[in-house]
């Protein structure tokens, strides 16, 4: 049975008129708070669900474990959801810097997340002071008709351990990476790069022509576990993990 | 049980369940999956964006590990 409310397509849709966000579980001491309260005290847990005023305080939909509590389909979601933006409208035609390039924290992170959403990654490297022409036509982008949704993002300097990412010795040390991921999210390539001095027409160009190019694999995730606890691979996050979740 | 059905739920992906001996094999097929939720990464970001639009906010929790497996929910 597909369970998958978050790949629905009426869902999806419905998350256009919302801000979206996907944080994650054991990962950053700030936002363990945040889902200790939102489950009323309860330890941390792999997954959380909830639909927030635009305040992000007062809960709309009781939080829980998943969508399937408060709702029995993916329709039935985003049914509710289209009721819920009629009620808090906000503005219809958000400008892209009101919403924000959406970045995950680091690369390390944001391999991972890649990697689980089977995507590619947009990596804006160097000082954010050099970057900053780069980053503006990139928030234009991301939250245009034809890319939102297509990548994910996150920022990268100096300090970042670029061996994880091939290819990136031979990228711009000022610009932006597109990164393929690779098994379990650990490293990656580059596929395709841009200076800092790049034109929001090339680099449409550029990130259109990746998320063309790109097809992403199916995964047996059972097999891939098992084969991952072979390796010995294993996933070191910020906070300790319950011992059950 | 509830757990695996919470983590199913929360993939951003078509999952198909078929019984294959102990625990659930699941084929994440993304092609089929056409277009997709624009995330926020962190809760300052979001918290900022629904504060600027006075937009609702969809918000999940998930962990990138399967057990403590990285690259995939």
């Amino acid at each position: 049975m597909d369970r998958s409310y978050l790949s629905d397509q009426a869902v999806v849709a419905a998350s256009r008129s919302f801000v979206c966000a996907r944080l994650l579980s054991f990962e950053d001491a700030d936002e363990a708070a945040l889902m200790r309260r939102l489950m009323r005290g309860r330890g941390l847990v792999n997954t959380v669900f909830a639909i927030l005023d635009p305040s992000g305080q007062r809960p709309l939909v009781r939080p829980g474990r998943s969508p399937t509590g408060p709702y029995k389909s993916g329709a039935a979601m985003a049914a509710s959801m289209r009721k819920i933006a009629a009620r808090y409208p906000g503005k219809p035609r958000a400008k892209a810097r009101e919403l924000g390039l959406p970045l995950l924290r680091d690369l390390r992170l944001a391999l991972n997340v890649t990697e689980c959403d089977a995507q590619q990654l947009v990596v804006l490297r160097g000082d954010p002071e050099d970057t900053e022409a780069l980053e503006e036509i990139l928030c234009e982008l991301c939250w245009s008709d034809e890319l939102i949704g297509r990548f994910l993002y996150c920022r990268a300097d100096d300090e970042t351990e670029w061996a994880k990412v091939v290819g990136s010795d031979k990228a711009p040390k000022t610009g932006l990476l597109v990164v393929r991921t690779r098994t379990y999210g650990l490293s990656g390539e580059v596929v395709g790069s841009a200076s800092a001095a790049c034109s929001a027409k090339k680099l449409k160009k550029l990130l259109v022509d990746a998320a063309a190019a790109f097809m992403p694999r199916s995964v047996d995730t059972r097999r891939l576990r098992r084969r991952g606890r072979r390796d010995g691979v294993r996933w070191q996050p910020e906070l300790s993990l319950p011992s059950r979740r | 049980m509830t757990s695996t059905v919470a983590v199913l739920s929360m993939l951003a992906l078509p999952a198909f369940v078929a019984a294959q001996g102990p625990g659930p094999s699941v084929t994440q097929d993304w092609g089929k999956v056409e277009h997709r939720i624009a995330w926020h990464g962190t809760w300052a970001a979001a918290k900022s964006a629904a504060a600027a639009t006075k937009r609702p906010i969809l918000l999940v929790f998930a962990a990138p590990h399967c057990g403590e497996v990285p690259g995939m929910w």
